[in-house]
C-alpha cells in the first residue's frame, strides 16, 4: 500500500493482494473476497479518507468474489453506500467491474445485528 | 444597306469554353466521392459484421461452459472451468470494449454486467456448491442473459446499418 498522502491509500489488488482472487470465504480459497474485504479494504477505509482500489492486472473477477468484498461491506462491516461512494475509488480498465461493484454496494442490505462500529470510526471528512 | 450591329456574346456563352472542362471534373470527383462512401460503408458494415459474430461465437461458448460449470459437482474440472470462465469474460469484455471504441453505437456494459453476474455471481467458486439440473432456474437466467447480450449488440448493429444513407452528405 501508497502511504504517500495523509489522507489517501492506495491498494493494488495484484501487488497487495493476488493476481488470482476468487471465491467468498476462506473455505473456497487463500484469496477469496471476505478475506480481501478483512484484511485490506475495511483497514484501509477506516484509517484514510480515500482509498483506491487498482484492479487491473488479475485473470478477472468472479462476481461472488466482488460481491462478498465490496457489497460485505454494507452487508457485514457497518459502511453504507454513501460512505463509500465519497471514499472508495475504483481504478480499473474495465467499464463492466466498477457497475458490478456499486450495484452491488447500492443494493446490499446490513445483515440483522451487523455492528456499526465501522461507522463510528470513519474518519470525519473536511 | 447597313448591316444590323452583332449582339456582343453574353458573359455565360464566353465563359463556356473556360467552364465546361472545369464541370467534368467536378462530375468526375463527386461520382467518385460517392462511390468511395459507398465502399467505405460495405466494407465497415463487413468489418464489424465479421467483429460482431465473433464475439456471438464467444458468447455461446462461454454459455456451453458455465451451464457445464453449474452442472458439474465441486471437482478439479469445476475449478478449471472457473478459471477458464472468468478468463473468457475478460476476453468477452475487451473484445466488446474495442467494437465501442470502434463504433459508439455498440454500447453493451449494462448487458455485459447482467451476463457475468448470472455465470460468476451466487455460488461461483464457492466450496459449498452442489450441482444444479438442467432446468435449474440459474442456467436459465444464463441463457437468457447471453441472448440478451447478443441481442443488444444485434440491435446495436441494424440501428446502425439497415437505414444508412449511401449518400455521402446523408451520414
Amino acid at each position: 500500500m501508497d502511504n504517500s498522502m495523509a489522507n489517501e491509500t492506495t491498494i493494488n489488488i495484484v501487488k497487495n493482494f493476488s493476481k488470482y482472487p476468487g471465491g467468498r470465504t476462506p473455505a473456497d480459497g487463500d484469496y477469496s473476497g471476505s478475506r480481501f474485504r478483512d484484511q485490506l479494504l475495511v483497514p484501509a477505509l477506516k484509517k484514510y479518507a480515500n482509498v483506491v482500489v487498482e484492479m487491473d492486472g488479475t485473470l478477472g473477477y468472479g462476481s461472488s468474489f466482488l460481491e462478498e468484498a465490496f457489497g460485505g461491506l454494507v452487508r457485514l462491516c457497518g459502511f453504507t453506500p454513501v460512505q463509500l461512494r465519497q471514499s472508495l475509488v475504483l481504478r480499473t480498465q474495465s467499464d463492466v467491474t466498477p457497475l458490478i461493484i456499486w450495484e452491488y454496494i447500492d443494493e446490499a442490505i446490513p445483515e440483522i445485528g451487523t455492528s456499526q462500529s465501522a461507522v463510528a470510526k470513519m474518519p470525519v471528512m473536511a | 444597306m447597313p448591316q444590323p450591329p452583332v449582339p456582343a456574346p453574353s458573359l455565360i456563352v464566353s465563359l463556356m469554353p473556360l467552364v465546361s472542362p472545369l464541370m467534368t471534373w467536378v462530375l468526375v470527383i463527386t461520382g467518385w466521392v460517392v462511390v468511395n462512401h459507398g465502399n467505405n460503408v460495405r466494407e465497415s458494415r463487413k468489418e464489424t459484421r465479421s467483429k460482431i459474430d465473433a464475439i456471438i461465437k464467444a458468447i455461446d461458448a462461454l454459455e456451453t461452459k458455465s451451464i457445464k460449470y453449474y452442472m458439474t459437482d465441486v471437482s478439479v474440472d469445476a475449478q478449471l472451468l472457473e478459471m477458464e470462465i472468468k478468463r473468457d469474460i475478460k476476453a468477452l469484455e475487451a473484445g466488446l470494449k474495442r467494437l465501442s471504441l470502434s463504433d459508439p453505437h455498440f454500447q453493451t456494459a449494462d448487458a455485459q454486467k447482467d451476463l457475468q453476474n448470472s455465470m460468476t455471481g451466487g455460488d461461483f467458486e464457492q466450496s459449498a456448491r452442489v450441482k444444479r439440473p438442467h432446468t435449474d432456474g440459474k442456467l436459465l437466467q444464463i441463457s437468457t442473459d447471453a441472448r440478451e447480450l447478443i441481442n443488444v449488440m444485434e440491435i446495436a448493429y441494424i440501428t446502425k446499418y439497415a437505414k444508412k444513407s449511401r449518400l455521402p452528405w446523408k451520414t
